[in-house]
């Protein structure tokens, strides 16, 4: 299953708020490396990580061959919109490259010191490329352009504030400046190449 | 390398080879100056919950899209 299928698919839907577990389920129903995925609230420092993924195998399954588990951990503190904005996120990563993957040490050790030191865009590994690429695509995905072509006028002509929009999308309100971006037409021709 | 990049490191992908793990990502918190040390440490963190049973999916993290 490629990224694209999935915007479709939000695209395709009737609702305003598109539901992650949705978004999850056609992902391990449609994506031959996802067997299952968990959304699973946890003690973190909200100061350094308000989550991540662990994708990994699972040893009990009873499938042969590998059964894959998108193991996604969140802040539990966070409110209904950023749980959302966040595992969206982290769920995006099912679309990683090979390149783009984290699945060896060297490659996590990596990722861990870009972190720290935020490289110029040039030197930025794949790897962290990807987490740059994940928010796009969680936020394109969850404000598919059929949303957004109603949205944005109402937002441009102030009907519509920030906060509007986000209560309507349930997404959390500092994603809406990059949703009416121009940018997000260049984003999305983009992703739906991938 | 510092105990807490070291171990996740170690728990994710061990060097006998034998990890089961495709795939780690995070995502940032609200500080934007952080350690690859600390950021490490939000993993095994959460491992060590899991572990202890502490936490347990989250079935509806949408909740009611309609309210």
């Amino acid at each position: 299953m490629r990224y694209a299928a999935l915007y479709q698919y939000s695209n395709g839907q009737t609702s305003d708020a598109i539901s992650v577990h949705d978004l999850a389920g056609r992902i391990c129903a449609f994506h031959p490396d996802v067997g299952a995925y968990n959304f699973v609230p946890v003690e973190l420092d909200p100061e350094v990580s308000l989550g991540h993924l662990k994708y990994e195998r699972d040893r009990d399954s009873p499938y042969e061959g590998p059964f894959r588990v998108a193991n996604i951990r969140y802040d539990k503190t966070l409110n209904r919109c950023w749980t959302r904005f966040v595992c969206c996120k982290e769920l995006m990563h099912v679309f990683d490259s090979a390149e783009e993957r984290v699945d060896d040490r060297n490659k996590f050790l990596k990722l861990m010191k870009e972190f720290e030191s935020i490289p110029m865009k040039a030197d930025i590994s794949p790897m962290f490329a990807s987490e740059l690429s994940a928010e796009w695509m969680a936020v394109i995905v969850l404000c598919p352009k059929r949303l957004r072509d109603v949205l944005r006028p109402q937002w441009l002509d102030k009907t519509l504030s920030n906060y509007d929009v986000a209560l309507r999308l349930k997404i959390p309100e500092v994603t809406i400046k990059s949703l009416m971006d121009d940018y997000y037409d260049t984003a999305l021709a983009e992703l739906l190449e991938k | 390398m510092s105990n807490e990049l070291d171990r996740a490191a170690n728990a994710l992908f061990p060097s006998t080879g034998n990890s089961q793990v495709g795939n780690v990502k995070f995502f940032r918190g609200r500080r934007r100056e952080i350690t690859a040390e600390q950021m490490a440490e939000q993993l095994n963190r959460a491992d060590a919950q899991i572990r202890a049973g502490e936490c347990k999916p989250n079935t509806n993290i949408d909740g009611d899209l309609t309210a």
